[in-house]
């Protein structure tokens, strides 16, 4: 049985995903400049296969990217269970929704994140994009 | 020149629509211009009422068929008790709510079906022939021409035949004395994309291409004298046909500069969205004499780089009447910044501002999978996706109990788009663990499976399932002694409805998997349902086809000869070139992983050496059953 603070935890999981979500997504469309203070030092981003690390170098690789527009259709949260994070609070996200890339159509993405609290700050230790359709 | 028709349509308007700007169109500009010929249709204009939302209203109050639009003599009777008394007009008497039910509705892009009572055991030549000689010289042009039952079947697309029809019934003699009696009724054909409508579609399509200056002529389609010889019912008012005839132009010509839908009644514009991406090159898109109501709706479409509109004859057009010329312009060049032909008038030329072009704006190419250690974790990826998968769509999932950790947590979320239906994704339903949808915290709690017993026996009432290894991408994006994070798309279809091509689907899976011991266990796993884009559906058709045509020996999962897209350059794509040759063989050979490497780089990787040398020695009975042990 779960104990209360397991219980706590999911339920932070969940919360923590969608409000990390939303200034996500808000920032990448909006605010891009801004994205380098949501990844690790060390992080990785994997864009459509292609691999990515460090939160500068990943940086550049956003701003490079056209213009965005995300929507969020779906969600998933979990707790990242301790065996895998030696204690640390860690969450995996799921997102799928659609991405609009500059004046192209809405296409449809999926996008793993895993998130740990560093700092008292929540960042991204993996990013792991993928259109549905190959580009 | 395009110009006199404007002329003829729109006198009120002046020539240019900036007079006191000369700098339009010079002769550079109208040699590289393209133009369509006129075709010399009927010019006629049916009856274009205005949407009239409380007639509409009303109707609909009368629950009964829907007239949409109608004509102004139409409207007239209808008003005949004035303003708010509408209503009462269609509560009147039974009498007259059966009159008015007999009488055969104007229906803004709608069809009209024909029936004819007992119909069936004349023949459709005598019937055709009868009513063809009773509405002369009217052509009669009959679509879908059926029996249905008793009763003789058959539609018109031109309201005026519709009208004429009607009122032949009862009014002549059928070869064995009996009177003929038919009822016509304005409908929405829905319209199957059957092997012969796309042949004959094809074909008109071809007819009306010009190569020279690769433009489409499109122009009230429906009366291509290809679909009428055929009686084929074919509005390109029609969601799935318009999306249709974009497939078939972006699959034959995709450089398609100038395409014209005139005269097709086209009120909807979502449909020709798919242009945006499918039709790059197109810069001159003629929508005249369509019912286009709104000038918003033509967003949808603001992707598109066009240089050269016509909307006249549509109803946005009329609501710019009483403004400032300079408005329309504007509206349009909102949503196209580089038109400088509307209407068939040309435009100053626009000054548009120094951003970067869209069409050097490239994405980076997408990889079929980023392994962040190509080396051991390249093994180990592989090794975990062949195992699992195998047993998962093994049929009997319960040897999966020992791939998870004992405290292992699972979730289910499906994405469903608001124009996609729920019914693809109903056996799912019930565990969609959606958090933009499941907002109650101990619902979520709920649907979290946690404990390997649990999620094993969530995956007991799973589907069984057939995945396409062919079509995975796999993304192994942490591999340390820790902690492994895998990511795996594809595509997968359910397999008690394999043989009926039941519709297949995208998942997403997110694994995190700790290594212990030799082995390896899965403590976290995200599962994500999609709906599949068009792009893979048709793969998937295609592929299922080549399964059908070569027989049921071949592999159910062999994937397409992929191309070595992989092999650019570089050690890591050199990597997942020769993993995907792997897999490509082990599908079509039923080999497993591990031979059918070896096989591969006895052959120097060439693959269709290893196909060989593979049937070669599977012939002569030389290679071991250990090869074929998963």
């Amino acid at each position: 049985m779960l104990d209360q603070e397991q219980k706590t935890q999911i339920d932070m999981a969940c919360r923590t995903a969608e409000e990390f979500t939303k200034h996500y997504y808000e920032n990448i469309d909006k605010r891009r400049q801004l994205m380098v203070k949501f990844y690790m030092d060390t992080a990785v981003l994997v864009w459509n296969g292609n691999g990515i690390i460090g939160k500068d170098e990943i940086s550049k690789f956003l701003t490079a990217l056209p213009l965005t527009e995300h929507k969020v259709g779906a969600l998933d949260a979990q707790r990242i269970l301790d065996t895998a994070v030696g204690g640390k609070l860690a969450f995996l996200i799921t997102v799928a929704g659609t991405v609009k890339f500059s004046s192209k159509n809405h296409r449809p993405f999926t996008q793993n994140f895993m998130i740990t609290n560093h700092e008292d700050k929540w960042k991204i230790v993996s990013d792991c994009f993928r259109c549905q359709d190959p580009l | 020149m395009p110009n006199k028709n404007f002329k003829r349509n729109r006198l009120r308007r002046p020539k240019s629509y900036n007079d006191h700007d000369d700098r339009m169109a010079g002769p550079h500009m109208d040699s590289r211009r393209v133009s369509f010929k006129n075709q010399g249709r009927d010019q006629r204009n049916r009856h274009q009422g205005p949407w009239d939302k409380k007639k509409l209203r009303a109707l609909l109050l009368q629950n009964d068929d829907i007239d949409m639009g109608g004509s102004a003599g139409e409207r007239e009777r209808f008003n005949r008790g004035g303003g708010d008394q509408r209503h009462d007009n269609f509560r009147g008497s039974r009498e007259d709510r059966k009159k008015w039910k007999k009488r055969v509705k104007f229906m803004m892009g709608g069809y009209y079906r024909i029936e004819v009572w007992r119909g069936s055991k004349y023949g459709k030549t005598e019937l055709l022939k009868l009513l063809g000689s009773y509405i002369k010289p009217t052509p009669l042009v009959p679509l879908e021409v059926k029996s249905d039952g008793q009763d003789f079947i058959f539609s018109v697309e031109n309201f005026e035949v519709a009208e004429k029809l009607q009122s032949a019934d009862n009014k002549m003699t059928l070869s064995d004395g009996f009177r003929l009696k038919l009822q016509v009724r304005a409908y929405v054909p829905n319209i199957e994309l059957n092997e012969k409508l796309m042949t004959t579609m094809k074909a008109a399509l071809a007819a009306r291409y010009n190569v020279a200056t690769k433009a489409l002529d499109l122009t009230h389609f429906q009366s291509d004298q290809v679909l009428t010889s055929q009686e084929l019912l074919c509005a390109l008012n029609r969601p799935n046909v318009m999306s249709c005839i974009i497939e078939l132009i972006a699959e034959c010509v995709p450089d398609l500069v100038a395409l014209s839908l005139n005269k097709n009644n086209l009120s909807a514009v979502e449909p020709l969205k798919a242009m945006i991406d499918k039709l790059p090159h197109l810069k001159i898109l003629h929508m005249a004499k369509n019912n286009i109501k709104d000038v918003k709706q033509l967003d949808n479409l603001s992707g598109l780089k066009l240089e050269e509109v016509n909307l006249d004859g549509n109803p946005l057009v009329a609501k710019f009447q009483n403004l400032p010329q300079e408005d329309y312009v504007r509206a349009i060049r909102q949503r196209f910044p580089r038109v400088i032909k509307l209407d068939g008038v040309d435009l100053p030329k626009p000054i548009i501002f120094d951003l970067e072009d869209d069409e050097v704006l490239t994405l980076p190419k997408s990889q079929f999978s980023f392994i962040c250690d190509p080396g051991q974790g390249n093994v180990m990826a592989k090794t975990f996706i062949e195992q699992y998968y195998q047993i998962f769509d093994s049929g009997d999932r319960t040897p999966l109990l020992q791939a998870y950790h004992d405290n292992a947590h699972f979730s289910l979320s499906c994405f469903i788009s608001a124009q996609d239906s729920h019914s693809m994704f109903t056996s799912y339903m019930s565990e969609n663990r959606n958090l933009k949808r499941v907002t109650h915290e101990e619902r979520r709690l709920k649907l979290l499976k946690i404990g390997k017993p649990a999620i094993v026996d969530y995956f007991k009432n799973f589907p069984q399932t057939v995945h396409d290894p062919a079509t995975f991408v796999v993304d192994l994006v942490f591999f340390t002694p820790e902690l492994i994070q895998l990511v795996v798309g594809g595509l997968y279809r359910e397999k008690d409805k394999f043989n009926e091509g039941s519709p297949i689907k995208y998942f997403n899976r997110s694994f995190i998997i700790v290594p212990v011991g030799a082995g390896f266990c899965i403590v976290n796993e995200e599962l994500t349902l999609l709906y599949p884009t068009p792009a893979q559906i048709k793969l998937m058709s295609s592929k299922l086809k080549d399964l059908t045509d070569s027989g049921p020996s071949s592999a159910a999962l062999a994937g397409p000869s992929v191309p070595a897209q992989a092999a650019t350059n570089g050690l890591d794509n050199d990597i997942l070139a020769k993993q995907r040759l792997v897999t490509e063989l082990a599908a079509k050979t039923q080999m497993n992983l591990a031979w059918s490497e070896k096989c591969l780089v006895e052959t120097n990787w060439n693959a269709e050496q290893a196909m060989f040398a593979f049937c070669q020695l599977r012939d002569t009975g030389k290679i071991p059953p250990e090869a074929f042990q998963k």
